[in-house]
């Protein structure tokens, strides 16, 4: 099993490589929420936003007066995946008139493309969701090329992340309650301040994915699709404030996309305690 | 344009298109009058041509190959608008693929593409050049040597309102008059080919009534003429009689 790198050279495509290069564009995607919530006539799309990094509406590329894709991830890959898809849509324009570009085409030829990268374990750090404003359903792409369908809503992002500041200072707890200073041992502590410390790693562990999702559902109920403009806002913004992790900039955008047109409103939530986390991480 | 050896014809009508042909096929000094011109393409869609029979039925079933692969991709029905470019882009590949020779050999093709469009809620007709050059006409095409005498008759007589049954009566009238060319085949000898594309579907004209619609223009011409040699009844109707 081989990989060919960039300057046309080979990589042994190992196991341990490949679940890496999944870590990276996984990582690449990264924890931070991207929310696109349909409702009557429209859609609404709600992401962290700082205007030292980020032109407004960056990560929505228009297909046509209906449709949309929208990307979250890496900044370089989207910009490559959307010239992709440009392309495939100019061939379809120029073979059979561009009335006949369809979601379905696009979404199958890009999960082609992500589902081959990610084989190669060279996998595009993007996740992408297109949206058809004419169609019950929105499409979900993941970085590996897996495509989910669902109705009423789509997150991207959101990957689990551990707490390390809690972490630390849940561990100082345990071990200072059995004695144990911290800097190390040089013995290994019992059993029972292992699972100790195993259950505060686990309670640090964030879900901003699942938790989105699950206010999300709340929020929709039964309904497809939400009944107002202002009510998708409201669903979109609440979900990011409490879902999104914190970080230095804490500047949203959601634009709207009805009738042909975008608008876009931005708002500020109030500076959390930021992670001693990754630093890679948006 | 190349004037081939057929006369094919296509107008809108009230509620659609008519398609049309004759039914010569010319090999040098000799002929058959057997050979349908006009196909439908899927249940909204015609396509005739003029030309080497090799060469329209190729493009006859390529149009239709490339259809059902791309619909399978985009998962979509094309309708004749997005064939029409289709077709168009067929014919510039054959054009530059094959260049000069197809002038040389003569494996030359030249479609009418005629279909129900339920987009617009209307007909459309779409002509074409040997090269690949489209034009959509609000009206009516006419392709192949009598060309020139159905257009003339459709000059006069088409109208965008008339009615199925009108509109299929002039498409016979059409090639009966483009019939005093040698390459047309006259409709009282073989019925003419009469498809219609409505938002019902295509179908097509009955071929029994084609032909007596045309010795019906045809005895109706002689008595305008004066002309006492023709029997007073039709041959067919005179098998029966007997």
């Amino acid at each position: 099993m081989t990989a060919k790198n960039f300057t046309g050279g080979l990589t042994l495509n190992t196991p341990e490589f490949f679940a890496r290069q999944q870590g990276v564009a996984a990582n690449a995607v990264g924890i931070h929420l991207l929310i696109a919530a349909k409702y009557n006539g429209g859609v609404a799309i709600g992401h962290k936003f700082n205007k030292n990094q980020n032109d407004p509406r960056e990560w929505i590329e228009r297909i046509n007066s209906t449709s949309l894709v929208v990307g979250w991830g890496d900044w370089g890959h989207f910009r490559q995946l959307c010239s992709f898809i440009r392309e495939l849509i100019l061939g379809i324009k120029d073979l059979i008139t561009e009335e006949y570009v369809t979601n379905s085409f696009l979404i199958d030829r890009a999960a082609l493309l992500l589902e081959s990268a990610s084989q190669s374990s060279q996998p595009y750090g993007v996740a992408l969701v297109f949206i058809d404003l004419g169609e019950e359903k929105l499409s979900i792409l993941h970085f590996n090329g897996k495509i989910m369908r669902r109705s009423q809503f789509g997150v991207l992002g959101g990957y689990d992340y551990e707490d390390l500041k809690r972490l630390k200072e849940e561990s100082k707890i345990v071990l200072a309650k059995h004695g144990i200073k911290p800097g190390g041992l040089a013995y290994d502590p019992p059993p029972e301040v292992i699972q100790e410390l195993d259950d505060v790693y686990v309670r640090s562990i964030k879900t901003p994915l699942k938790s989105a999702l699950v206010t999300l559902e709340k929020i929709y109920g039964e309904r497809d699709l939400l009944d107002t403009k202002e009510e998708a806002i409201g669903a979109v913004k609440n979900t990011l404030l409490k879902h999104d992790p914190p970080s230095k900039k804490e500047t949203f955008e959601i634009t709207t996309f009805e009738n042909g047109n975008f608008e876009s409103i931005y708002f500020t939530r109030r500076k959390q305690k930021m992670l001693a986390c990754n630093p890679s991480r948006k | 344009m190349l004037k081939s050896g057929t006369t094919i014809l296509a107008f809108r009508y009230k509620d659609g298109v008519i398609v049309a042909g004759d039914r010569r096929m010319t090999d040098n000094h000799y002929h058959h009058d057997d050979y349908v011109k006009v196909e439908d393409v899927d249940n909204l869609t015609l396509i005739a041509c003029a030309g080497t029979v090799a060469a329209v039925q190729l493009l006859a079933q390529t149009l239709v190959s490339v259809r059902e692969q791309l619909e399978e991709k985009i998962r979509k029905p094309i309708f004749v608008d997005g064939q029409a470019e289709l077709l168009k882009n067929i014919l510039i590949g054959n054009f530059f693929r094959n260049g000069m020779a197809m002038y040389w050999l003569n494996y030359i093709a030249v479609p009418v593409l005629g279909g129900f469009d339920p987009k617009m809620d209307k007909g459309r007709i779409f002509g074409y050049d040997e090269a690949g050059g489209i034009y959509e006409r609000p009206d009516y095409v006419a392709v192949g040597s009598g060309q020139v005498n159905a257009e003339t008759l459709l000059d006069e007589k088409w109208d965008p309102k008339l009615e199925l049954e009108n509109a299929e009566e002039l498409a016979v009238r059409a090639i009966l008059r483009a019939s005093r060319d040698n390459y047309t085949a006259p409709p009282v000898l073989a019925p003419v080919t009469v498809f219609h594309a409505s938002k019902g579907g295509v179908c097509q004209m009955d071929e029994r009534k084609a032909l007596e619609v045309a010795w019906d223009i045809f005895y109706k011409d002689a008595e305008r003429r004066g002309d006492s040699t023709l029997p007073e009844i039709a041959p067919d109707t005179a098998r029966e009689a007997k």
